[in-house]
């Protein structure tokens, strides 16, 4: 099958985002229970097992089976270099625009009053549907 | 030729009307993972088909002054038979296409350098480890930084803040954009919004329109749209609630493009909330047929204009040789 050159697949990105965000590190039939569509337990572990290689995820004993974790940089992201690229990055409105896709951008009074009046009407709904 | 030419100017006017109007409509109708692709390339060979006629016309033109016609062994009076482009029209059309073209050229090199510097802090970022990066020194905030491998950077107090649905709705939305390669598309527009100005509304349609896309991933990710919405809902008050909290200013959004689409997180939330947008409509169609058409059309006059040189070149040649056996 033929994979982006991100090096991630629809299924390692279903695994990353599983284990990135639970607080523990998690087993392979942990991150199986959670992910959606029940995928096979021996896909689930060379998934797995191919983001441990790839250096996304840390793997280590506990007991009998192996645990998976997010594999963090070693000390680079504080570093003065690094923070000071991101600032310039974050702060040149051209190239903010360009290479950056931030998850929201900044809400205005009024738009945040619309989020919060929205999210009631969707909670009533959900719990009319109840 | 006259003809094709015409009909091509005319469609290009047509599609790029089209795109300029439409792009912000279909993104908001259409499924996004079948619009976004079909509006960029849609809007990048406009763009080149644009450029190549404007190229054509300059050559119709320039190749009728005596020291270029003499350079290539052209015969002028052939050339204004057999390339009928009237100068009325073909001057003008040579200044602006070659202020377009100088144009887009400039705004690749800028892109190129732009992904060049984000690729390289990307690769800082990550330093051989997860493409998911937790960091302390951006105030609350969650973005994807664009490159060859490119990484998703958050910021661990936002991150402290949400629950498990939340969490996954924010990670599966910023994998989406580095999976896809959603900077590829916009870029994809900006360039064409360099070579034919009039593009510059479907650059902010397509920013909305990979956000709408990440936004759809990450609810398949967590299976119920609903919810999502309501996650990304929640997510987007909790960060504004922590900058509020550290003070931080907000970053010169007038000038920003991506804030042209102002009201853009409650129109997503809206958009996850309602029933899942059809993967088909006919303007995407309509859409399409006409670029198919425009390229053909582009290619054919390119054809037709080359034949026209070589035919005076041929002339020239045969004029050249008669004058020697005499």
């Amino acid at each position: 099958m033929r994979r982006p050159r991100t090096g991630l697949g629809h299924l390692e990105s279903a695994v990353l985002t599983v284990v990135a965000t639970a607080d523990a590190p998690l087993t392979v039939s942990q991150v199986q229970a959670e992910l959606p569509g029940n995928p096979a337990y021996t896909t689930v572990m060379s998934t797995l097992s191919r983001l441990a290689r790839k250096g996304a995820l840390e793997r280590s004993l506990a007991g009998r089976a192996y645990k998976y974790e997010l594999a963090v940089p070693e000390g680079a992201v504080d570093d003065v270099v690094t923070a000071r690229q991101m600032r310039r990055l974050m702060s040149e409105t051209g190239h903010r625009d360009a290479v950056l896709a931030r998850f929201v951008e900044e809400l205005d009074p009024d738009e945040e009053r619309l989020l919060t009046e929205l999210l009631a009407r969707s909670r009533e709904e959900n719990e009319d549907s109840r | 030729m006259t003809v094709t030419l015409v009909v091509l100017a005319a469609c290009l006017l047509v599609s790029t009307l089209l795109l300029r109007r439409l792009a912000h409509p279909l993104l908001q109708r259409a499924w996004p993972a079948v619009a976004v692709p079909t509006l960029a390339v849609g809007a990048l060979l406009n763009a080149g088909t644009l450029l190549v006629l404007g190229g054509l016309l300059t050559l119709a033109v320039a190749a009728r002054w005596s020291l270029v016609a003499d350079l290539g062994g052209w015969s002028t009076q052939e050339l204004t038979l057999n390339v009928p482009v009237p100068l009325l029209v073909g001057v003008p059309t040579a200044l602006v296409s070659s202020v377009l073209g100088a144009r887009a050229a400039w705004r690749a090199g800028r892109l190129m350098v732009l992904l060049c510097r984000s690729d390289r802090l990307s690769r800082r970022l990550r330093a051989g480890g997860s493409p998911v990066v937790f960091v302390d020194d951006t105030p609350a905030d969650a973005f994807t930084v664009a490159g060859v491998r490119g990484c998703v950077v958050i910021s661990r107090a936002l991150f402290a803040e949400l629950d498990t649905q939340e969490r996954r709705v924010l990670l599966g939305h910023e994998l989406s954009h580095l999976r896809r390669r959603h900077h590829l598309y916009v870029h994809a527009v900006d360039l064409a919004a360099a070579a034919n100005p009039f593009l510059a509304p479907a650059g902010a349609a397509i920013r909305a329109g990979v956000e709408r896309w990440a936004d759809e991933d990450a609810a398949i990710a967590c299976g119920r749209r609903p919810s999502s919405g309501r996650a990304l809902a929640r997510t987007a008050l909790v960060q504004a609630a922590l900058r509020r909290a550290a003070g931080v200013p907000a970053m010169g959004c007038s000038t920003s493009v991506l804030c042209a689409t102002a009201g853009g997180v409650s129109e997503r939330v809206r958009a996850l909330l309602a029933d899942p947008r059809p993967r088909r409509s006919g303007l995407m169609v309509g859409l399409s047929v006409l670029t198919v058409v425009t390229v053909s059309l582009g290619l054919a006059c390119t054809v037709l204009v080359h034949d026209g040189f070589e035919n005076s070149e041929l002339d020239c040649a045969h004029a050249a040789q008669a004058a020697g056996s005499s």
